[in-house]
């Protein structure tokens, strides 16, 4: 497998080294850098990036300019995958909404469905879920799986873009590594 | 048991015993005293040979936080972290075997801890637990973070001597994590239950401690729980990140997602991570990314932290930091929680639980009114009063 090199977007979270390491697991001999909140451009620019992943992570998207601004510059150029908040914030910036559930869910396992099928993962599976806030999908995402305990958006995918709503580095959710690289090979 | 002849036997000021059902260790002769990691890190490399023990305390540089964590007032004093090198300690053998070790003479000095933060003790009333557990719980619907530890100090009137209360314990409850260090004029008693990390060579696993349950609640419904599982799902992905820093990424496993702790008077649910270091991980690396034990904080980290720092009064001290020993290539750490602390006239027992979205303030007061239960049942024993 070819050398990928990926930016990960921190956010002061307590999982981005999950992520990182299924990243580094997902293509093995991939070079992954984080970048902390306030991080400086020409460093992501310089670093050149085959896949920028936006991280989970506490709060909301306003919190967080420096991400907003590498979405509003990268979005549809480079391959690009939001997690949780990384979803969040992509989906605000295309327009779409970032609401409080009634219910917050985090560290609860739900089962995921697939509204239609993508290859090669099964329709059905076990994820880790964190989080409060939801989204209300901009006209731009299609909407490709939701939880079954509360119908709420899973996964999305736009332009060069795929966006998951659950936590797939969680040591509860499966096909973790699988839904990187079906995400990654799309683009 | 065999320890306790042999403390009464050696006890001088600066003595610490850590009893374990294997091997138990008393280091005798405090010989050098270390109030910093970098200090303590050359010491481990100078005297490879050499027993170590001591603690680092909640409030402490290592938690590169942005704030200032020892603001607040302290409740007895004591240094952020203190490591003692021993020059004569005894290692006491399950069988009941005793091995008296001898390592070089040191020459560093006791420094009295500063005092000048020391503040007066109120207690915390259920009223103002509850409201501020509500507001919590508002904060975790916002999304600003997802479970806060949220702790306060009891304090109770104590004239007996502490190596007593320390003993009745042992012997009525279990705690896999037991020290006790008498620092001159404070005496810290562990009662621990959960291990912070456990170092071999290379190996290292950690096992966090999240939900509890009386001895005579409904186990099969805590076993089932929802609420129990995320908080400890929570900081099992939290400690799996934190470690994920210091090992090589293959390696890193989760040994037991979730099993029971029965500690006799009530239950806790565990699970174990387990990984082997990179080959540069030094100590002090270590404890960078593992600090403070993400059991005793929420998640994420920095966040429940910097909550921590606003709801909570009083420095944690010693509390919820972690105590253990170090020897030759082996670590054990504890998280310093069912942790108690003498000075002068009194001793201070902290307790405190993680909330979720699911906590019901109420039920979240009487877990932390249990957690207190062993302890304060010993301290009201006859044998204790004068």
């Amino acid at each position: 497998m070819c050398q990928v090199k990926i930016a990960l977007l921190d956010h002061f979270d307590s999982f981005t080294y999950n992520l990182s390491a299924l990243c580094a697991n997902a293509w093995p001999g991939s070079l992954v850098k984080v970048f902390s909140p306030g991080f400086c451009f020409t460093d992501l620019h310089k670093f050149s990036p085959d896949l920028i992943v936006l991280g989970p992570g506490p709060g909301e998207p306003s919190h967080y300019p420096q991400t907003l601004k590498t979405i509003e510059g990268y979005y549809g150029n480079k391959p690009m995958l939001g997690v949780c908040l990384g979803l969040q914030a992509v989906n605000e910036c295309l327009g779409g909404l970032t609401k409080i559930s009634s219910i917050p869910v985090h560290g609860k396992v739900s089962t995921i469905s697939f509204l239609r099928r993508l290859l090669p993962l099964p329709n059905e599976f076990q994820v880790m879920r964190y989080h409060s806030l939801y989204v209300e999908p901009a006209k731009d995402l299609s909407l490709w799986a939701v939880a079954s305990e509360d119908q709420l958006p899973m996964v999305l995918s736009g332009e060069k873009f795929w966006g998951l709503q659950y936590h797939p580095e969680s040591f509860a959710s499966e096909y973790g590594v699988e839904i990187m690289r079906t995400c990654y090979e799309s683009f | 048991m065999k320890v306790f002849d042999l403390y009464r036997k050696h006890q001088k000021p600066f003595t610490c015993v850590i009893p374990r059902e294997e091997l138990s260790y008393i280091g005798v002769e405090a010989a050098d005293f270390y109030y910093d990691l970098a200090s303590l890190e050359s010491a481990m490399q100078n005297y490879p040979d050499a027993f170590f023990a001591g603690y680092f305390a909640y409030e402490n540089q290592l938690a590169g936080l942005p704030f200032c964590l020892a603001q607040k007032p302290l409740l007895y004093p004591h240094h952020p972290m203190l490591w003692i090198r021993y020059s004569k300690w005894v290692e006491v053998h399950a069988d009941g075997r005793e091995v008296y070790k001898e390592s070089a003479p040191g020459e560093s000095l006791w420094l009295q801890p500063d005092r000048s933060s020391m503040g007066e003790y109120q207690a915390l009333s259920k009223n103002t637990y509850e409201k501020t557990v509500l507001q919590i719980k508002d904060e975790i619907a916002r999304g600003s973070y997802y479970q806060v530890n949220y702790t306060h100090p009891l304090r109770v009137s104590f004239s007996a001597k502490p190596w007593d209360l320390f003993e009745a314990y042992y012997k009525k409850f279990a705690a896999g994590h037991f020290a006790y260090f008498d620092l001159g004029d404070t005496q810290v008693l562990s009662f621990s239950p959960e291990l912070f990390f456990a170092q071999d060579g290379r190996s290292i696993k950690v096992q966090p401690i999240k939900g509890t349950l009386a001895k005579d609640g409904d186990l099969d419904l805590f076993w089932k729980s929802k609420k129990e599982q995320a908080e400890l799902y929570m900081i099992t992905d939290l400690m799996r990140n934190d470690l994920y820093q210091v090992c090589e990424p293959e390696s890193l496993r989760v040994a037991k997602v979730k099993a029971l702790l029965d500690l006799g008077n009530l239950y806790h649910l565990y699970s174990q991570v387990e990984g082997s270091l990179k080959e540069d991980a030094k100590f002090s690396s270590l404890m960078q990314a593992l600090f403070p034990a993400g059991s005793i904080t929420g998640c994420p980290k920095i966040r429940s932290q910097e909550e921590i720092q606003k709801i909570e009064k009083y420095q944690r001290g010693i509390y919820t930091g972690n105590i253990g020993y170090i020897y030759k290539n082996k670590i054990e750490l504890n998280v310093a929680i069912r942790t108690a602390v003498t000075y002068n006239d009194d001793i201070f027992y902290h307790v405190g639980s993680g909330i979720v979205y699911d906590s019901i303030p109420e039920k979240e007061w009487r877990e932390c009114q249990l957690k207190a239960q062993a302890f304060k049942e010993v301290l009201d024993a006859s044998v204790l009063q004068k």
